[in-house]
């Protein structure tokens, strides 16, 4: 009786079996985790090594050498460390490859199969116990190594950043974008390791298992380049950004490692260019809201791979594909991206028939283990190919769906923007976003708007001239965008704008916020005096001119743009003689030195423009 | 006798399975080798087919000049799936040798075959030739279709191009049947060293990875050597191009290096050692043995085939059916193929880094990786480490061998002039680097020798010792044949003035005059002779009918004796002015002289030094051109910089920039950039704009009277007149410049 209880105490001690099982794969993993520990130490924490060590070195032979670091990546050498950061790290997350292939082995290996099907586990337990015990050797190294990057990161702030000036404080300045690198790699190589277990519910063998697992990781970003492509040849004015804050970006970003990658950059980086378009918390710029999509992501692979794991049989272990779906979409997509690759290339159609034939078959032949159903796998290529080309031709040939060619009614319109738009006459590069809302002024643009795809749809367009975003909010909230190189009677049609208030308005904020600038060098040409051409004056230093120069000449433009009416700026369009002011702002710039890297703006002074004349030739500009 | 039959009968039973085994393989190396060359040449043939459907008289017509060879017809596109196909059959290799002789890494079949009534030279040779034939004959029944297709395109497309063409079909054929047998060479190469390197594995996933892995060993090696001597070592050389032993032995010795050696058997015309063959009349003959000639390459690649098979044999047939299932039969093999990929990484780590930390944690990388896959696991990480340390110790070691020995003696070596039977400068294009052509001048006098030796003497005892005396700006290559007929070889860039002054003899000599006229006579024969440049005008293109029939011969008569006559004194102590007179070929229509294409084969410089040639121009009204300047032209330039240059080196003036101090810049603050940096703005700037009038004078004076290509025996100023070469100031105007630079 008492052994029989001692024994009942025992077994409710002991660990479930699934606890067990997982320990033993664990053990079978370990090689792969001791090497991911190292390629993990060899990425981010190596590189801090080598940082801090340079920094020490500097210190005590030559504390000039100090003087370079304006952030951790002007170490000496960088550029190899970076490589071997970049290459380790890489490894690193390959190594999920294997540690989900040693978890899951009884997926492809028949030896294995009957062996862990009769262990006294459910599936959902066997599911999990091979899940976590494959994530926690696959995510313990990473994390462990970047607790190093961490330790790291805050002995360089303590020890290293003291030697520095107080403006190159360059571990703390690291510190924001290594922290969001770390955290989003880790949710990057979850759901890389569970995109990949996922996929090995679908495979039975172990060499379609591996290249079918890390294949998949590239379709929804093949799908994605080849959308763009297609965009871009083919969808006259249609826009498909790539840094946009639009919905196909954010599903992209975080529907596929790859595509995570890409969610991480433009969330992590402050410098891209677009990022002042939106700060809102759904944005596609939000690292916060890109966790989350991507978690909510991971999760429904773990869900989607536990319910094809239920679904597995013993008998499907050693058959090479469980479910020939699979097989095909990855199929499709590499088909697509030949295609599409050859199709920029301008290879006609025999071309892109013999690769793309070549291609599939092989793959098909591998597939099947030799080159006996060649004539299904023939016909199981004309109808991938024929179900691309239609889709390729009914989209090019219906304007991707009446989308090419569909202009909005005025009515329909809330507001009507035109984007980084440089005014009619070619007068300048001081762009704006004009926004009217007037429904007379949106009506020129939908105007001008037909204008120009009824050009470009008659048989004989002419040549373009100025590039043209046009922005269209509906009432319904919807947002349309369409860019063109503008033809010169669709560009006329726009006209009329250039002396509406809210242009002129804008256009005044323009002049005045670039002058306004701090450092502002201003150059005065006159089309009929060459000599005044290329003088710079920095309005700082110069002492021929007024002091009041800057707010004297702002006052003057405005009264003149204010003042000036349509059939003025038309018939100053049409003289030759006009002075030109070029504005070169250089952010870079400090003191009183002369612009380097100079961005330029530059506006013309319409004879028009009166005051602003007569104020420039008081000061011997013209 | 019986039996015998039957046994050999179970050879061929067994070769036959193995061969309907791989015939999947057969038939995809199939496809693939017919869209290689076969589907190019159809793909040519159809466009040629189309054009001349479409558009008659297309072929004819002057304006298609540019279709001077297939390529030139059809899309690049197929010529990338002719490669990638091409590649594609040729890697159907690995499969058809891994299935052939599966046994040697499957554990499940060892048994079984082995257990066939068949001795291992009989399972060896069935395997072999099985699997040989399936992959070749595919090969060579696609290329017997390109042939025929290169016939059809020579009895068609070939008789419509008419006029300037090429026969475009015609002058493929050659190359391409080169091609078609080098390329069956290199796959039966490839074959076979992957069946060798099978014998030393004993499992699938090592037998693909190193398998393809060895073919890359002996090209990193040759890699490795070329890295260490041509960005390593002081002087030593190693063309890709030449005609040398390593040459050979890498052109036959690895399917990559035979892809090398083919290619360079392809066009022997191109390559640098050829070319001044045909320069000096040779017409580009090269022996059979040399690295251009395909018989050769032929038999040197069939021979090393014949090796590894015999190899390959000895390994197999030592083969036990327990090895089967282990990773390595032999690590050797492994640790050779490891020390190679450590080599080529740390050559290309330190290329790319300070320091040896980084190629140390690049290598340990990839050995640890490496070895612990091979090893499958971590249990043998010690060992592991051993080996990594051991291998890096023996890199290591022999580079800092090689280097600190200055490549065992051989950076310091030049030999004794009594040994060498002749010495050559290569690349060499006369003291002023003004001369007739670019080239190698060969001396077999032992004083002329002597000069080259002495020469070279000085530029390694300059460069040993660090002190640097000036450099001439230029560089030289040198090569000696000694009386034993070995051959040395050493370039030299940026040569130091003293050892360049050596020279300066030679020029006169009359080896040089003699390979110089023997040069003159080859190239007046076969191009002809015009004027290369006159005055500001370069190439004018001077009516035939304005001269003699025999201009060409008569001016070539003149350089000649002039050329003969010339002392030291005479190349070295004239010149003219701003700009020269100068000769060159050209090639000969009916109508024109027209102007030399890029003047392929240099122009001469006709300075003082050649008065028969001078007077003989004159007769034509062709004068030396002596540019002259007045204050107004002076006032009107872009910029003017002058020099103080040390004459302690008797250098040319054509070179002082090399050796000079920009004392005072002379510019047009607008347009100066035109031909200046603006950083050369310093010592003593002046706009133009505020000289005086007489200043303006004595400057057009100063500008007019100086002279090119001289050799001056003082300190001198020089100058250069809107980013003109440095000419000689004469040394009665140092007052004035050095009033103005004050």
């Amino acid at each position: 009786m008492t052994e029989a209880v001692e024994a009942n105490v025992r077994v409710a001690k002991k660990p479930p079996a699934a606890v067990h099982y997982g320990k033993m794969l664990a053990k079978r993993n370990m090689k792969y985790a001791v090497l991911a520990l190292f390629m993990n130490f060899i990425g981010l924490p190596l590189f801090l090594i080598h940082v801090i060590s340079e920094c020490i070195i500097m210190k005590n032979i030559d504390t000039k050498g100090l003087e370079k670091f304006n952030s951790v990546f002007d170490a000496s050498d960088n550029t190899i460390y970076i490589l071997i950061a970049v290459i380790g790290t890489f490894v690193a997350v390959v190594t999920g490859v294997y540690i989900a292939m040693g978890s899951f082995s009884h997926l492809y290996d028949k030896k294995l199969v009957d062996m862990e099907y009769s262990l006294p586990l459910t599936a959902d337990g066997r599911y999990f116990a091979g899940f976590l015990s494959g994530l926690t050797l696959y995510l313990g190294p990473y994390i462990i190594c970047q607790i190093i990057s961490l330790i790291l990161i805050t002995v360089g702030h303590v020890v290293i950043d003291k030697w520095l000036e107080p403006s190159q404080q360059i571990f703390a300045d690291f510190l924001p974008l290594a922290v969001k690198l770390i955290i989003g790699g880790f949710i990057i190589m979850l759901m890389f390791y569970t995109l990949f277990v996922l996929t090995m519910s679908f495979c039975g063998s172990k060499f379609e298992t591996t290249v079918y697992g890390m294949g998949a990781n590239f379709c929804l970003p093949v799908i994605y380049a080849c959308l763009f492509v297609l965009v871009e040849e083919n969808g006259y004015g249609l826009v498909f950004s790539l840094s946009g804050d639009t919905l196909i970006n954010q599903l992209f970003s975080c529907t596929s490692p790859a595509g995570a990658l890409y969610g991480l950059y433009m969330s992590a980086f402050e410098n891209i260019d677009h990022v002042a378009e939106s700060d809102s918390f759904f944005s596609v710029y939000s690292f916060g809201f890109w966790i989350i999509r991507c978690l909510a992501f991971t999760v429904l692979l773990v869900f989607c791979g536990l319910k094809l794991y239920r679904r597995r049989k013993a008998e499907q272990t050693g058959k090479i594909f469980v479910s020939k779906t699979f097989y095909y979409v990855v199929m499709v997509c590499l088909m697509m991206l030949t295609c599409t690759f050859l199709d920029m290339i301008d290879a006609k159609l025999a071309p892109i028939i013999i690769i793309t034939a070549v291609i599939f078959l092989i793959m098909d032949s591998i597939s099947n283990r030799g080159v006996k159903k060649l004539h299904i796998s023939l016909l199981k290529y004309i109808a991938v190919m024929q179900g691309i080309f239609i889709v390729y031709f009914t989209t090019v040939n219906t304007g991707f769906f009446g989308a090419v060619n569909n202009v909005p009614e005025a009515w329909e319109i809330k507001c009507a923007e035109l984007v980084k738009y440089n005014g009619y006459g070619y007068v300048g590069s001081l762009s704006g976003n004009y926004r009217f809302e007037d429904e007379q002024n949106i009506q020129t643009i939908i105007n001008a708007h037909k204008k120009q795809l009824e050009i470009h749809n008659s048989m004989e367009p002419e040549g373009s001239v100025e590039y043209i975003k046009i922005k269209y909010t509906y009432k319904s909230g919807a947002v349309r965008t369409r860019e063109y190189y503008i033809y010169e009677p669709a560009f006329e049609m726009l006209l009329p704008l250039e002396t509406v208030d809210e242009i002129k308005a804008e256009k005044i904020e323009a002049i005045s916020n670039t002058l306004d600038c701090k450092r502002v060098y201003i150059c005065i040409e006159n089309s009929l005096d060459s000599t005044y051409n290329n003088r710079y004056y920095p309005y700082e230093k110069t002492s021929s001119i007024p002091k009041d120069f800057i707010p004297k000449l702002k006052e003057c433009l405005t009264k003149d743009i204010n003042n000036m009416s349509s059939e003025d700026y038309a018939d100053s369009l049409e003289l030759t003689d006009y002075v030109t002011i070029k504005i070169s702002v250089d952010y870079n710039a400090e003191g009183n030195e002369e612009p380097k890297e100079p961005y330029y703006y530059s506006f013309q002074i319409l004879s028009c423009y009166e005051n602003t004349l007569d104020y420039l030739s008081s000061v011997t500009f013209v | 006798m019986t039996e015998t039959i039957k046994i050999s009968s179970a050879t061929v039973h067994y070769g036959l399975s193995l061969a309907k085994r791989n015939m999947k393989f057969g038939i995809l190396a199939l496809c693939m080798n017919f869209l290689g060359l076969p589907m190019f040449l159809i793909a040519v043939l159809a466009k040629a087919f189309q054009i001349r459907a479409n558009t008659p008289g297309w072929f004819i017509d002057e304006n298609t000049y540019y279709i001077v060879s297939v390529f030139g017809i059809t899309d690049e596109i197929y010529v990338f799936i002719a490669a990638g196909c091409t590649i594609a059959a040729v890697l159907s290799g690995v499969f058809i040798a891994m299935n052939s002789f599966s046994h040697l890494y499957d554990k499940q079949r060892v048994d079984m075959e082995y257990s066939l009534p068949l001795t291992a030279n009989k399972r060896f040779l069935a395997g072999y030739l099985s699997g040989l034939l399936t992959y070749t004959l595919p090969y060579i029944f696609c290329q017997m279709i390109s042939l025929i297709l290169l016939l059809a395109g020579r009895l068609t497309v070939d008789t419509w191009v008419g006029g300037l063409q090429a026969e475009i079909f015609a002058s493929f054929t050659p190359m391409c049947i080169k091609l078609i047998f080098g390329g069956l060479i290199i796959m039966v190469m490839f074959y076979t060293l992957f069946v060798l390197t099978m014998c030393f594995c004993g499992s699938r996933f090592e037998t693909g990875a190193y398998g393809v892995g060895a073919n890359f060993c002996l090209p990193v090696i040759y890699f490795c050597i070329y890295w260490l001597i041509t960005s390593r070592s002081y002087g030593l050389v190693f063309r890709l191009s030449d005609d040398t032993v390593i040459n050979h032995l890498f052109g036959c010795t690895s399917p990559i290096g035979a892809i090398c050696g083919l290619y360079l058997t392809l066009y022997p015309e191109n390559w640098d050692r050829a070319f001044y063959t045909v320069i000096r009349g040779a017409a580009g003959e090269y022996s059979f043995f040399s690295v251009y000639s395909f018989g050769f390459w032929l038999i040197k690649c069939l021979a090393v085939t014949a090796l590894l098979i015999f190899c390959a044999y000895r390994l197999y047939r030592r083969r036990t059916a327990e090895q089967t299932g282990k990773t390595f039969i032999s690590k050797s093999f492994y640790y050779f193929v490891m020390f190679c990929l450590m080599m080529i990484l740390s050559v290309f780590v330190s290329e790319s880094s300070t320091g040896i930390i980084p190629t140390l944690i690049v290598t340990a990388a990839v050995f640890l990786i490496m070895d612990c896959v091979s090893n499958r696991g971590i249990s043998r990480l010690k060992s592991a480490v051993l080996k990594y340390a051991v291998i890096m110790v023996v890199l290591i070691g022999g580079y800092l061998i090689t280097d600190k020995t200055g490549y065992f003696g051989a950076e310091d070596y030049v030999p004794d002039a009594g040994e060498i039977k002749s010495a050559e400068l290569v690349d060499y294009d006369g003291y002023y680097s003004t001369d007739w052509y670019t080239g190698t001048y060969r001396f077999e006098d032992e004083y002329n020798i002597r000069r080259i030796t002495d020469a070279h003497t000085m530029q390694l005892d300059e460069y040993n010792a660090s002190i640097d005396s000036g450099r001439a700006g230029y560089s030289i290559g040198i090569k000696y044949t000694m009386k034993n007929g070995a051959e040395v070889k050493r370039d030299y860039y940026d040569v130091y003035y003293s050892a360049y002054e050596e020279l300066l003899p030679l020029e006169v000599s009359d080896e040089m005059k003699e390979q110089k006229l023997a040069a003159l006579k080859t190239t007046v024969e076969d191009k002809g002779l015009c004027i290369a440049s006159h005055g500001t005008e370069n190439y004018p293109n001077l009516n035939k009918n304005t001269y003699s029939e025999d201009f060409a011969q008569r001016l070539t008569e003149c350089l000649t004796e002039d050329i003969n006559a010339m002392t030291i004194d005479d190349y070295s102590g004239h010149g003219f002015g701003n700009d020269v007179l100068s000769i060159g070929t050209g090639y000969l229509d009916d109508k024109s002289y027209v102007s030399p294409s890029g003047a392929y084969y240099g122009v001469y410089t006709i300075t003082e030094a050649y008065p028969k040639t001078l007077e003989y121009l004159s007769s034509y009204g062709i004068e030396p051109y002596n540019a002259e300047y007045t204050a107004a032209d002076i006032a009107a330039l872009d910029g003017i910089e002058l020099r103080r240059v040390t004459a302690e080196y008797r250098i040319p003036v054509s070179k002082s920039w090399s050796a000079s101090e920009t004392v005072a810049v002379i510019y047009d603050p607008d347009n100066y950039g035109n031909h200046y940096e603006y950083s050369n703005i310093h010592p003593k700037d002046i706009h133009i704009a505020d000289l005086s009038e007489t200043e303006l004078e004595e400057l057009a004076e100063i500008a007019s009277d100086a002279v090119n290509y001289y050799i001056p025996d003082k300190d001198y100023y020089s100058i250069s007149i809107d980013g003109g070469t440095d000419m000689y100031i004469p040394e009665k105007y140092n007052d004035i410049i050095e009033s103005i630079i004050s």
